[in-house]
């Protein structure tokens, strides 16, 4: 579950207007924070070699299910500091980390609410971890893993970089 | 399609766009309410049974008029005291053929008008039946026919084809005629009545009845009701149930009008508190509304509803009974409303942690914020401003003389130079810079490729005459000219067979004997033959020849020379 942190974005705007230094200073702070998780998610994406050679992107697309490539597929998983655009129920993400490619989300997610059975997702290498609907191989595992420790940084930074701006500073 | 994984480490509520949702649900939600009572109103409130009321004192009101109208007649026709016995054997009648009473009453009527008495007007009625019944002709023809039959005119009886030939109608008597339809016709009638569109006939007219006395029922009922002493007085009554009606209903719409706005606000909380109600500031924002409605909804039950109640109780009790339910059902629903807030308003404040970040409500940030919301707004200002000058430019364009010349020149055929020196012009009165550093530009250019193209022409060698030579080659050839001119020859006498000189034939300028060179003396002999003869003796052979063959020569001393021959 997110926290939430009221007026995060707000936070941030102003930041990124009237404290550009501190933006950045804040900026480079959670970068910090993400690009280990999601280096970490990077790494538990499979070679090609290591997919189950259907789904492994080919010269000759017989369908239109969604085909993997390693490449593609890391370069999917990334974080973002700006706001998202609210979802359904209004929520917009502050911070976040994100599995983009289709290829990369099938992996990460493939038998996770049937069970890893049938012909396919047996073959997916790796394993899931992760509570929730935060389960996964990849960006979900990793950030699993973390235990909170990037998201507790996270949010201390941007009570740190509010505190200063409050002040001035 | 791009994946929605997502780990949103940091997220905030953004209350707008589900604000918003509720306030488009609620006003769906209304629509559809609103539908729903209609819905409702059609099927459970009774459509069905406000028709069959509406057709029952329909039926009431023409049998009633039907039966006035018998009434009156026999009344006049001195029947008036039989009239029971009569409407007994027309009931009777319709129950055991399954013709209405509203048919039948008619007939009887024009039966006893034409002239018969009360009981052979039920036989021929009878007989009006079974012949109905047997040719399929209408009940009110054949009754019609019959009563003019019985007032001696039988042609209607014959056109209605029923067995009676005009032959027979005029030879035979009322009493023949009669016999002859009844023993046609006879059972018709009954035999009908035992088919089964007779039985179904049967179970209508049954039913007519039934309505015909609920029709009467529910009109003495409302006059008993309101206490009306007649019609007349029921209509009274009608109208001002009517009337108190739509007082009710005005000080409805009036209530709901007033207070709209704290009806969509009621709304959109509800709906905001079910999708997130765990929000504090979402409570928060609504415990002020909610202490709003509780203010408005005291004084909707206790003052409007209430009044409006009671004056409908004052006027009808039956709109009060309706007015009253409503009432009911709104306190009812409002007080569920009400603890519904208080609840979740409680629940929402236990369990629920305010996040600790005061830095963000600081007095500073604040006015940062309303900095930056000042300076949008001051943007958008300026804008709008722009924008509408910009439109008023290009209004007064289209009455600018300036204008209207530019863009009648660019119509016409120019070269490209003269449309970029029209476009420039334009550009400029546009004050569009952009458009105008790149025509001026285009057409320095232009400007520049001309000059040049001056230049180059100017700069060009001078082409070669081809005629340059000729004065020197003219003035050799007059030299030349001059000095064979100056030479000079000796001329010798003419000798026999003719010199050139003696013959003085014309030549070129001057002829031979004008080139003879002083101090040369030349002797030339020359024989001049054709075809083996001397000149002259061909000549004339040819001379003849020709005249022979119809083509007449002459031959003329020419200037009268001798030797000039002129052919």
């Amino acid at each position: 579950m997110p926290t939430e942190l009221k007026g995060a974005n707000e936070l941030r705007k102003a930041l990124k207007k009237f404290a550009p230094d501190l933006a950045k200073e804040t900026n480079a702070e959670l970068v910090g924070f993400l690009k280990p998780i999601v280096k970490k998610a990077r790494g538990y994406l499979p070679s090609n070699d290591e997919m189950p050679s259907g789904f492994v992107k080919h010269e000759v697309k017989t369908a239109k299910f969604p085909m993997y490539d390693a490449t593609e597929a890391r370069r999917g998983i990334g974080y973002k500091l700006t706001p998202t655009k609210p979802n359904r129920q209004g929520w917009s993400s502050t911070v976040s980390i994100h599995n983009k490619t289709a290829g990369g989300a099938i992996f990460e997610t493939a038998g996770r609410k049937s069970g890893v059975s049938g012909r396919f997702s047996p073959k997916m290498p790796g394993s899931f971890s992760g509570s929730g609907k935060l389960v996964g191989r990849a960006m979900f595992k990793a950030y699993d893993e973390d235990q909170g420790k990037a998201k507790a940084a996270i949010i201390k930074a941007l009570e740190k970089a509010a505190i200063k701006f409050a002040r001035g500073k | 399609m791009m994946s929605n994984l997502l780990v949103s480490l940091v997220a905030q509520f953004k209350g707008q766009k589900a604000f918003n949702q509720a306030e488009s649900a609620t006003d769906k939600l209304s629509k559809k309410v609103n539908k729903l009572g209609k819905a409702l109103g059609i099927a459970l409130g009774g459509a069905a049974i406000v028709k069959f009321a509406k057709d029952s004192i329909k039926a009431f009101a023409a049998e009633e008029k039907s039966v006035k109208m018998l009434s009156n007649t026999l009344n006049n026709l001195g029947m008036g005291k039989q009239a029971d016995q009569i409407y007994s054997y027309i009931d009777a009648l319709q129950m055991a053929t399954g013709v209405a009473d509203d048919d039948l009453r008619p007939a009887f009527q024009k039966l006893a008008t034409a002239g018969l008495n009360a009981a052979d007007a039920q036989s021929v009625l009878a007989l009006a039946l079974n012949v109905s019944a047997g040719s399929g002709k209408d009940l009110d023809s054949v009754s019609s026919a019959l009563a003019k039959a019985v007032g001696g005119n039988t042609g209607a009886l014959s056109k209605l084809g029923i067995g009676l030939s005009k032959s027979e109608l005029k030879t035979m008597s009322l009493n023949e005629i009669m016999l002859k339809l009844s023993a046609t016709y006879k059972n018709s009638a009954a035999k009908a009545a035992e088919t089964f569109s007779g039985k179904m006939a049967k179970l209508s007219v049954a039913i007519g009845t039934a309505k015909e006395s609920i029709g009467k029922g529910l009109i003495d009922g409302l006059m008993l009701a309101t206490g009306a002493t007649d019609i007349a007085d029921l209509q009274t009554k009608i109208v001002n149930l009517g009337t108190t009606l739509a007082s009710v209903f005005v000080a409805t719409g009036n209530l709901i009008h007033d207070n709209w706005s704290l009806i969509k606000q009621l709304g959109i909380a509800l709906i905001a508190t079910f999708t997130a109600a765990k929000v504090y500031a979402g409570v928060a924002a609504l415990i002020s509304i909610i202490n709003k409605l509780k203010a408005a909804y005291v004084a909707l039950r206790t003052v409007s509803f209430a009044a409006a109640v009671a004056t409908a109780a004052a006027i009808n009790p039956v709109a009060a009974i309706a007015a009253a339910g409503v009432l009911v059902a709104t306190i009812i629903a409002g007080n569920i409303a009400l603890d519904k807030f208080n609840k979740t308003r409680e629940e929402a404040e236990k369990p629920f942690k305010v996040p600790n970040f005061n830095g963000l409500t600081g007095v500073d940030y604040g006015d940062a914020k309303r900095l930056e919301g000042l300076k949008i707004a001051a943007a958008k200002a300026q804008m709008k401003a722009a924008k509408e000058a910009l439109k008023q430019k290009q209004l007064n364009k289209i009455f600018d003389l300036n204008y209207i010349q530019l863009y009648a020149a660019l119509q016409g055929k120019l070269t490209d130079e003269e449309k970029n020196r029209v476009e420039l012009q334009l550009a400029l009165l546009d004050e569009n810079v952009k458009a105008a550093d790149y025509l001026s530009k285009k057409l320095a250019d232009t400007q520049g490729q001309t000059s040049m193209l001056s230049q180059f022409l100017r700069t060009l060698p001078d082409a070669k005459n081809p005629f340059e030579s000729w004065g020197d080659y003219l003035k050799t050839i007059e030299l030349e000219a001059k000095r064979i001119g100056a030479m000079s020859f000796n001329t010798p006498s003419n000798t026999s067979n003719g010199a050139i000189s003696s013959l003085g034939l014309y030549g070129p300028q001057g002829g031979l004997g004008a080139g003879v060179i002083a101090g040369v003396n030349p002797t030339i002999n020359v024989t001049v033959e054709l075809d083996g003869q001397a000149v002259g003796g061909a000549i004339r052979d040819s001379q003849i020849n020709d005249s022979l063959s119809g083509s007449f020569s002459q031959t003329n001393r020419f200037g009268n020379k001798q030797g000039t021959i002129a052919i």
